[in-house]
């Protein structure tokens, strides 16, 4: 939060992933740079697509160069659906970086993705250029996400969980994995079913896990309540426990044991 | 150069502002949120999210959703309540010297004024301004703004205990938003803030569930527009007492828009969502404007409309 700035922001790359791909890849050029951010931080992008009432939408951080920042963004409804009406030169405007961000690795760290929740993996991975095992789970075809981009020190085991027998695999291994790191961290980033599951894992082998949830956002500073996440006791902000915190200031990642999703 | 000062009032209650724009209470937290995006001491006012005696945890999830041309919330009041808001964001606040305005909110006449009276004795609160009009929450709320006998009872014991300027905001859900206007005036306010957010409900065809938990909720942003102009002009024409106009507000040619239906003041809600450096824009943008206009002073162009 300390550093967050808005600023407009020129495309200087925009790419599906592969032929006919829902996800694309955006390089954003911001008009001020965006400083001091770290791993599992977000911005908030404002597509443009109305001049009178157009709401951004948060994207996490998937690499920031010395003047540049690259998201990668599947296409979902009213909003991304812009991406394909876009082009390089188009100005947009964003602000960030937002939120928290995860731990850094510790001797054991698992990071578990479903889908587009691989993209804050693809800096973590690259911040920290450190052996990690990465369990990734994906419906649509490999090629559609980023998993090159992920730092080579990665060991990656990707699960195409396109329907309930594969989906099982993949969560049959998180479990299995899991059990692995009972004196380590698990870091997590996915659609919410993913998130819960690892969530009760966590809580019932006891191990420590930080979430990154996808909780819809309007402002991304803390300031419309409407992103809000509901808080158990070990919620170390007393202020909060047993109640609700927005999720775009004290989040988006939350300990598992911390959270009610 | 353009004089872009408002006085709201001419008693010992008088706000001077150094200019017409506000935030309006619930989209710009406690200020301190918006801190990396502007000066907050530049705006006219601010106006604090809707504090109550005891912290609230508001309504579940989900509780805003996106409708054409704006949103729909049903947050519930979500605060930490009074005594924390003295302890540690007021404190915060003062190093700002940013105009504060705090935005009550009670499920009693006697907890309103319990809250105007702990909160008349804090320097760093400028003014109070009454929320009579939150359709969100089951008890008080909009109850207050929409009964006549208990809008004149919560005004009154409000405004008797306050030492500081006081405004009523009230909700365009009555029939008559004049006769609220000329009830809050009667019995002591010192300005009216119009409009809280219109009722509103959303639902999704596919999964046949409302999109907020609550059900209903309060409309804001662009697509009510005209219809706070329409309460600020017809409730300005009726009542002696400064309105500070707020509904839909997004750029520098709205706020002249409710100046000149003859608002004092304006509040921007809903669009710093969009934005957040928005309200410090708009009041460089307002200049901007009145320059190109030949306004030279905002205070002369209100209530001008032919
Ligand atoms: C902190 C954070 C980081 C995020 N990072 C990324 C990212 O790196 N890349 C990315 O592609 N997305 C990311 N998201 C999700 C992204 O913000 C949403 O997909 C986007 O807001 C959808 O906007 P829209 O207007 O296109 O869809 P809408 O029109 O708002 O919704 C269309 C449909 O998509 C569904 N939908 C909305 N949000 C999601 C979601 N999060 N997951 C699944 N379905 C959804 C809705 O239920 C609806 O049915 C992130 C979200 C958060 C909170
Ligand atoms: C998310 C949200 C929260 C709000 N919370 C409050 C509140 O606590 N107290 C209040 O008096 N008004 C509250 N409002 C109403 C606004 O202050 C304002 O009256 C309304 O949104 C209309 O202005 P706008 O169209 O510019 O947003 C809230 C509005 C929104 C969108
Ligand atoms: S998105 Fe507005 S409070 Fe989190």
């Amino acid at each position: 939060m300390q550093n967050a700035l808005y600023t407009s922001a020129t495309i200087v790359e925009l790419l599906p992933m592969c032929v006919g791909s829902p996800i694309y890849k955006i390089t954003l050029s911001p008009h001020s740079p965006l400083q001091h951010w770290s791993a599992g931080q977000f911005i908030m992008l404002d597509f443009g697509s109305s001049h009178l009432c157009s709401f951004a939408r948060p994207f996490s951080i998937a690499s920031i160069g010395s003047s540049t920042v690259t998201l990668y963004i599947h296409i979902r409804g009213k909003e991304t659906k812009h991406l394909r009406t876009l082009s390089r030169g188009d100005v947009l405007h964003m602000w960030g970086p937002l939120g928290n961000s995860f731990s850094p690795p510790t001797k054991e760290t698992l990071l578990i993705a479903g889908g587009i929740g691989i993209a804050p993996f693809v800096t973590y991975t690259n911040q920290y250029r450190t052996p990690l095992t990465f369990l990734f789970g994906h419906r649509i075809d490999e090629e559609n996400y980023p998993l090159n981009e992920c730092s080579t020190m990665t060991t990656c085991r990707t699960f195409h969980d396109n329907n309930s027998s594969s989906l099982q695999v993949f969560l049959d291994e998180i479990r299995a994995t899991m059990l692995q790191y009972k004196q380590g961290q698990v870091l997590a980033c996915g659609p919410l079913p993913l998130l819960r599951y690892i969530r009760n894992l966590a809580i019932e082998l006891d191990i420590y896990a930080e979430l990154s949830l996808e909780e819809t956002m309007f402002c991304g500073v803390g300031a419309c309540l409407g992103c809000v996440c509901k808080t158990t006791d070990s919620y170390s902000d007393s202020r909060y426990s047993d109640s609700y915190v927005q999720s775009c200031t004290a989040g988006p990642i939350f300990v598992a044991h911390n959270i009610l999703i | 150069m353009v004089d872009c000062r408002v006085q709201l009032g001419s008693d010992s209650f008088m706000l001077s502002l150094e200019n017409p724009i506000m935030t309006a209470s619930g989209t710009f937290g406690y200020g301190l949120e918006f801190t990396n995006y502007g000066d907050i001491g530049s705006l006219g006012a601010i106006v604090l999210k809707g504090i109550s005696l005891r912290p609230r945890v508001g309504n579940p999830m989900p509780r805003i959703a996106e409708v054409e041309g704006g949103l729909l919330n049903a947050v519930g009041l979500q605060n930490y309540g009074v005594e924390y808001l003295i302890s540690h964001i007021l404190p915060q606040l003062q190093d700002t010297r940013a105009t504060v305005i705090a935005n009550l909110y009670a499920n009693s006449v006697h907890e309103f004024a319990e809250l105007a009276r702990i909160l008349s004795e804090e320097s760093a609160i400028h003014a109070l301004e009454l929320n009579v009009s939150c359709p969100n929450v089951r008890e008080g709320g909009v109850l207050f703004g929409q009964n006549k006998a208990m809008l004149a009872d919560v005004v009154s014991h409000v405004t008797r205990v306050s030492k500081k300027h006081v405004s009523v905001k009230l909700t365009p859900n009555v029939t008559d938003i004049v006769e609220m206007a000329r009830i809050a005036e009667d019995n002591g306010a010192n300005s009216l803030t119009c409009i809280n957010t219109l009722q509103g409900m959303a639902v999704d065809i596919y999964s046949k569930k409302p999109k907020l938990a609550n059900i209903y909720g309060g409309l804001s942003g662009p697509c009510i527009k005209p219809v706070a102009l329409q309460c600020v002009h017809r409730v300005a024409q009726a009542v002696s007492i400064p309105v500070i106009g707020v509904g839909g507000i997004c750029s520098a040619q709205d706020v002249l828009e409710f100046i000149l239906v003859g608002a004092y003041a304006v509040q921007i809600g809903t669009a710093t969502f969009m934005n957040p450096t928005f309200p410090f824009q708009l009041v460089d943008e307002l200049v901007t404007l009145c320059k190109e206009i030949g306004i030279e002073r905002i205070e002369e162009f209100r209530n001008t409309l032919l």
